[in-house]
C-alpha cells in the first residue's frame, strides 16, 4: 500500500502544469507576504520637527507596538479619548506638509488610531466625535480588548488568498487522479489488477488527502512562522471585532484572535478536505482529465459569485459552508453563535461534521466510481 | 482450467457488439481473427471484466468471475489495444508500478520486472523514459506488463500491432515459450502470427464466433474457393471490380491472380491449396472499416 501510495503522489506531482501552479503559489504566497506580514502593512506617522513623518515596513512595527502596548486591555471610553488626544498631530504640522488638517482621519496614525478611525470614533479634522464604546458595539461593548493584532489579522488576510490559490492547485492536482486514467487507457491496467480496483483506487485517494493536508499544513506553517518572526504573538487576546483592516468586523460575539485563527483552520482545512473529496468523485464520475477540469473548477469557483445574501438567514448559513465561501472566512464569521441546549458555539464548527460526512461520502463514491468504472 | 462464456451478448444502444456467444476455452493459445467492428475488443474486455455483459455469463472454473473478483484479476494477464502509459514513467519503473498493481512483492516485482525487460529486449532501455520509446518498444513494454504476474489467462488484443517483423517473431517465441498450461486468447489482424502460434482459431464476425477449430481445419472450410489464374496485366482492373483477390503477382506482360471465390471465376483459373490468409479474405472482404 505504501508503495503504490508513493507511486501515485509522484505521479499527481510530476506534471508540468502541476509544477508551474506550485510555482505561481509560491510567489502569490511570497507577494501577498511581502504585502502584509512581512514587513507588513504597518505604518505609523508621528510629528517631527513640525512635520509629520511617516515610519513604514520594519521600522514601524516596534514603533506601532511601543504605542500599542500602552493602551493594551479592555476598550473604554477614557482610553478612546486618550488614544485620539496623545495622537492628535498639530495642525501646523500638516499645512507644513500641505495636508489639509480636515482631512487628518485619513492619514493614520498608528494602529489604535486606525481602528478608532474605523469604528466612527474620530471625526474628518482628527477630534473625538463624541460616541461612546457602548453606542458603537452595544452588547459587545464590555469585554472588547484593543492592543496590536496587525500580525494575526493580517495573516489571516494572506491565508484566506493564500488558501483560495491552493485550491485551485488542487482542483489541477486532484482532477486528474482518475480520469486521466481514462483519457491515456490505463484504466483497463489498472483495473485487470488484483489490486486494482481497492488498493490502488484507495491509494489514489489517501494521496490526493495527503498532498492537501500536506499543502494546508505547510501554508499555515509558513505564515505563522512568518508571523511570530516578524511580529510575535503579541494581541492574541485582542478582540477581532478592533482589527485595522475590518475582516471579522462584523462578528456578533467575543472572539479574540487566537479563537479566530483556530477557527479559521478549522475552516480553511474543512474546505480543503470537502473540496478534495468532491474533486474525486468528479474525477471517477468524469469521462476525461479535461471535462474533470472544468466540473471540478466550476464547482469549487461558483458558489463564490452566487447571491447567498438573498436566501433566508437559515439557507444563506448553508452557502457560506461551501469550500470556496467557508474558506474565505469574513461572510460566515458573520452568523450569531448557534444555541444548541446550554451550549452556543461558532458556526464555524459545522464544518467539522460536513467536512466528515464530505468525506466518507466522496471516499465511498470515488471508490466506487474507479471500481466500476466501465472501459471503453 | 476453463473459461466458459455462455450466451454472452453486449448491446450499445441498438448495436450488438457480442451476440449471444457461447465458447469453452481450455490450456491453449487461441487465435481470434475478425474484421475491425466484429466484436472483438468487447469480447476481450468482457472477459477482462472491464465491461459489463448485458446477459450471459463468463466463469472461470465453474465460478462467474465476478464473483470470483480479485482472485481472478490474479490469474489475468492483459494488454488492450489503446495501451495507456505515463510518459514520465522509465520503463522500469512502470513495470514496479504495474507489479505494486498486480499484488507482486517488492523484491520479486524487480527480479521479475529485469526478466521481462530482458525476454522483450528493452533490459538496455529499463531506465529510459517511456515517452522517448517508438511504438513498437511501448508495445513490448505493454507485453511485458501483462505477463508480470505469470498469469494462467492472457488476453492480448492486437498484440503484434506497431512490432516490426523481427519483434514479431520474438513475440511469438515468448507467447510459444509462455503459454504451456495456460489459457492465451490473441486478436490480431496480422493472419500469420495467428497461423504460426495459435493452436486454435476463433473467427468472429458481428459479434458471433463463425467458425471455431483448429487452423487447418478451418482452412478447409475454403476448400475449393481459392483459385490461381494468369491474365494479362490489361484485363487485372476489371477482374479486381469483379473479384475477391488475395494475391497478385507481375511476370512480365501478364499477372498471376489469387481470386477468392465460389465457383471457378475464370476458364485457365485452377484450385489452389487455401491458406488463412484466403480463409480471412474470404468472410471479411466485404466488412465495413469501423470499430467498437
Amino acid at each position: 500500500m505504501k508503495q503504490l501510495i508513493i507511486f501515485e503522489v509522484k505521479k499527481m506531482l510530476r506534471k508540468p502544469l502541476v509544477w508551474a501552479s506550485l510555482i505561481g503559489l509560491v510567489l502569490f504566497l511570497a507577494i501577498m507576504e511581502s504585502s502584509w506580514v512581512v514587513p507588513g502593512y504597518t505604518s505609523v506617522v508621528t510629528e517631527k520637527d513640525g512635520r509629520p513623518v511617516t515610519t513604514e515596513g520594519f521600522e514601524a512595527i516596534p514603533l506601532d507596538q511601543e504605542i500599542c502596548f500602552l493602551y493594551h486591555g479592555p476598550l473604554t471610553d477614557e482610553k478612546v479619548r486618550s488614544v485620539i488626544e496623545a495622537y492628535d498631530i498639530s495642525d501646523a504640522a500638516w499645512e507644513a506638509n500641505k495636508i489639509d488638517p480636515a482631512r487628518e482621519a485619513h492619514y493614520t496614525h498608528n494602529l489604535m488610531y486606525s481602528i478608532l478611525s474605523t469604528w466612527g470614533f474620530i471625526d474628518l479634522d482628527g477630534s473625538y466625535s463624541g460616541s461612546t464604546v457602548e453606542e458603537t458595539f452595544g452588547d459587545l461593548a464590555p469585554g472588547l480588548t484593543i492592543g496590536y493584532s496587525t500580525g494575526w489579522e493580517c495573516t489571516i488576510y494572506t491565508l484566506v488568498y493564500s488558501f483560495l490559490t491552493l485550491g485551485c492547485i488542487i482542483v489541477i492536482i486532484v482532477a486528474p487522479v482518475f480520469s486521466e486514467e481514462y483519457t491515456i487507457h490505463m484504466d483497463a491496467l489498472i483495473l485487470t489488477g488484483i489490486h486494482g480496483r481497492k488498493k490502488c483506487t484507495l491509494a489514489k485517494i489517501i494521496s490526493a488527502y495527503l498532498i492537501t493536508i500536506a499543502g494546508s499544513v505547510l501554508l499555515i506553517a509558513i505564515s505563522t512562522l512568518l508571523m511570530l518572526a516578524v511580529h510575535g504573538s503579541v494581541g492574541w487576546d485582542c478582540s477581532v471585532q478592533l482589527g485595522e483592516l475590518g475582516i471579522f468586523d462584523h462578528t456578533p460575539f467575543h472572539l479574540n484572535w487566537l479563537q479566530a485563527y483556530g477557527l479559521a483552520c478549522i475552516a480553511w482545512f474543512g474546505g480543503m478536505l470537502v473540496l478534495t473529496s468532491i474533486i474525486l468523485v468528479v474525477s471517477a464520475l468524469a469521462k476525461s482529465s479535461f471535462s474533470a477540469l472544468v466540473i471540478a473548477f466550476v464547482i469549487y469557483i461558483l458558489p463564490m459569485f452566487l447571491p447567498w445574501n438573498l436566501l433566508p438567514e437559515s439557507l444563506e448559513l448553508w452557502g457560506y459552508l461551501l469550500p470556496v465561501t467557508q474558506m474565505q472566512l469574513m461572510k460566515l464569521f458573520r452568523f450569531d453563535l448557534i444555541t444548541l441546549g446550554s451550549m452556543a458555539f461558532s458556526p464555524v464548527y459545522l464544518a467539522i461534521p460536513i467536512t466528515v460526512i464530505v468525506l466518507i461520502a466522496g471516499i465511498i463514491w470515488a471508490k466506487k466510481g474507479f471500481s466500476q468504472h466501465q472501459v471503453v | 482450467m476453463e473459461l466458459r462464456i455462455e450466451n454472452l451478448t453486449k448491446q450499445y444502444g441498438s448495436f450488438l457488439a457480442v451476440n449471444d456467444l457461447s465458447a469453452v476455452l481450455t490450456c491453449g493459445v487461441y487465435g481470434l481473427l475478425g474484421a475491425n467492428g466484429a466484436g472483438k475488443t468487447t469480447l476481450m474486455r468482457l472477459l477482462c471484466d472491464i465491461q459489463l455483459p448485458t446477459t450471459g455469463t463468463i466463469s472461470y472454473d465453474g465460478q462467474d468471475i465476478r464473483e470470483y473478483g480479485d482472485r481472478y484479476r490474479n490469474v489475468l494477464g492483459y494488454l488492450p489495444q489503446d495501451f495507456g502509459y505515463y510518459p514520465d514513467f522509465t520503463a522500469m519503473k512502470f513495470l514496479l508500478y504495474m507489479s505494486a498493481i498486480k499484488g507482486l512483492s517488492k523484491g520479486y516485482a524487480r527480479q521479475r520486472s529485469l526478466e521481462l525487460l530482458d525476454e522483450v529486449g528493452l533490459l538496455q532501455v529499463r531506465d529510459k523514459k517511456i515517452k522517448t520509446f517508438s511504438g513498437g518498444m511501448k508495445q513490448r513494454l505493454g507485453i511485458a506488463q501483462a505477463m508480470l504476474n505469470d498469469p494462467k489467462i492472457l488476453i492480448l488484443d492486437e498484440p503484434t500491432a506497431g512490432l516490426d517483423p523481427k519483434e514479431r517473431v520474438r513475440f511469438r517465441n515468448l507467447i510459444s515459450s509462455f503459454s504451456r498450461n495456460k489459457i492465451v486468447l490473441l486478436s490480431t489482424h496480422i493472419v500469420s502470427d495467428v497461423e504460426y502460434i495459435a493452436g486454435d482459431i476463433l473467427v468472429m464476425k458481428k459479434g458471433k464466433f463463425i467458425h471455431e477449430g483448429k487452423p487447418d481445419e478451418i482452412i478447409h472450410t475454403v476448400d475449393g474457393k481459392v483459385w490461381e489464374c494468369r491474365v494479362a496485366n490489361g484485363e487485372v482492373p476489371s477482374l479486381e471490380m469483379k473479384y475477391n483477390i488475395g494475391n497478385m503477382r507481375t511476370e512480365g506482360e501478364t499477372t498471376i491472380l489469387r481470386i477468392i471465390c465460389e465457383t471457378k471465376p475464370l476458364e485457365n483459373a485452377v484450385n489452389a491449396a487455401p491458406n488463412l490468409e484466403d480463409l480471412y479474405l474470404y468472410y471479411f472482404s466485404d466488412e465495413e472499416e469501423h470499430i467498437i
